[in-house]
């Protein structure tokens, strides 16, 4: 089972650095094979909307980077961590600048579900998502509840087994969100 | 409360000038200079990203503005990359700024959504993201408009409200409605609307929501197909 961390902090940033190492220990712990992207060092180009991963190289997109690489590592995940600093309640500009380069991994087509339009899958099978941001200061529960509903909106378009949300403070101390990622570790089905 | 009167445009879409966000911004924009507003030279944010300089541009831009109407897509049910870091430098510029100056109070803060999919709650939650960076950034929230099924504006074709005829009626009306209360200096209401009917999703004339449906993803598998290529490609199984 792989688990792909997706470290979104922006550069000079280095407060998600410490719950990076945690999911990496609880993760390998469990038995995975871990590997973390501390995204504003590689190369990834931004998505322009031309669609191209759709109907001219569909799956792929035209941009050849690390963008690349990200796609090819996430859709071969089990899990899929997005790890982020909390931005109003939703991603990073660099979590998001990858997330938008995956769009080939869906299909071009609308379906219907459950009386809502989403996009195809163009895979039979996706990760799990589990989002986990990082709010600077004190407890803001209005940012937090839209991040809860921003991953769970998020990974119903990408057809995820499960999804999860979760918020620290840069001020908790590791032991708590050690005991709190063990926790989601079982939840998402990570650890039996 | 004193009127405003420049409007800063910004538009958020990666496609640029030929996009929904460009042809629905512009649109507004229009309407507030024949009522008296006076327009500053729109920005393109994928365009200001690309170097220091025009950032700078873009961070005074704002500042001078008394008004902000922000026209971008949703992308994974949220911002795209650029509004994101466009939101980033903002916020970044502001903490850099004097406790005492700077802050946005009072100015409007408008937000135009444009949503390939129909229903409603697609929109939502970028609505509360922009939302809260008003809120944090001391804007004024000034309203919204959230264009579901904004696909069949064919903005990304270059078309401008104009070029399309009545397929554009309702988010031209709902626009005349934003620039009337923008214009006298009050936020608008937050307002939602699908340019398809909203019967072709539900009720006896779904067929002609799934005939529109049928017809967008065939079109996908044609210029797929026209490229010697196969819409259904799973190129990471290789």
């Amino acid at each position: 089972m792989k688990a792909l961390i997706l470290n979104g902090s922006l550069e000079h940033q280095t407060h998600l650095a410490a719950i990076q190492e945690i999911l990496e220990d609880e993760l390998s712990k469990a038995g995975w094979e871990c590997e973390s992207l501390i995204l504003h060092r590689l190369k990834v180009g931004t998505c322009i909307g031309c669609f191209k991963c759709w109907d001219t190289t569909p799956g792929i997109c035209f941009q050849d980077d690390q963008g690349r690489e990200i796609n090819k590592k996430a859709i071969h995940s089990n899990l899929l961590v997005f790890l982020t600093p909390l931005t109003w309640g939703g991603y990073s500009s660099e979590l998001k600048k990858a997330i938008e380069r995956m769009l080939g991994l869906l299909h071009p087509d609308f379906i219907k579900i459950k009386d809502s339009y989403r996009h195809r899958k163009r895979y039979d099978h996706y990760p799990s998502v589990l989002g986990i941001a990082v709010g600077r200061e004190k407890k803001d529960s209005e940012e937090e509840e839209i991040f809860k509903t921003l991953i769970k909106r998020h990974s119903l378009n990408w057809h995820t087994p499960k999804q999860k949300a979760e918020v620290f403070l840069d001020k908790d101390d590791d032991e708590k969100i050690r005991e709190s990622i063990k926790k989601i570790v079982v939840e998402m089905g990570v650890r039996k | 409360m004193t009127h405003p009167k420049r409007v800063q445009l910004l538009v958020g879409s990666p496609r640029g000038k030929r996009s929904t966000s460009t042809a629905v911004g512009s649109y507004v924009l229009n309407l507030l200079k024949q009522k008296g507003l006076e327009p500053l030279a729109s920005l393109w944010i994928g365009h200001i990203l690309k170097s220091p300089e025009k950032i700078d541009e873009f961070l005074k831009a704002v500042e001078a503005a008394d008004m902000i109407i922000l026209a971008a897509p949703l992308y994974d049910d949220c911002q795209p990359y650029i509004v994101i870091k466009a939101m980033e430098l903002l916020a970044a510029h502001q903490r850099e700024q004097s406790t005492t100056q700077k802050r946005h109070d009072g100015k409007l803060f408008s937000v135009i959504v444009n949503c390939a999919f129909p229903e409603e709650h697609h929109p939502e939650t970028v609505l509360r993201i922009y939302r809260r960076f008003a809120k944090d950034m001391g804007f004024l929230w000034g309203g919204s408009l959230a264009i579901r099924a904004g696909e069949a504006l064919q903005g990304r074709q270059g078309k401008t409200l104009d070029d399309i005829g009545s397929m554009a009626k309702k988010v031209k009306e709902a626009l005349v409605r934003m620039a009337d209360s923008l214009s006298k200096g009050s936020p608008s209401a937050d307002e939602t609307l699908s340019v398809i009917p909203e019967s072709f999703s539900h009720g006896p004339l779904s067929f002609l929501g799934s005939f529109f449906i049928w017809l967008n993803n065939r079109g996908w598998a044609k210029q797929a197909k026209k490229r010697g290529e196969d819409v259904n490609a799973r190129p990471y199984m290789e």
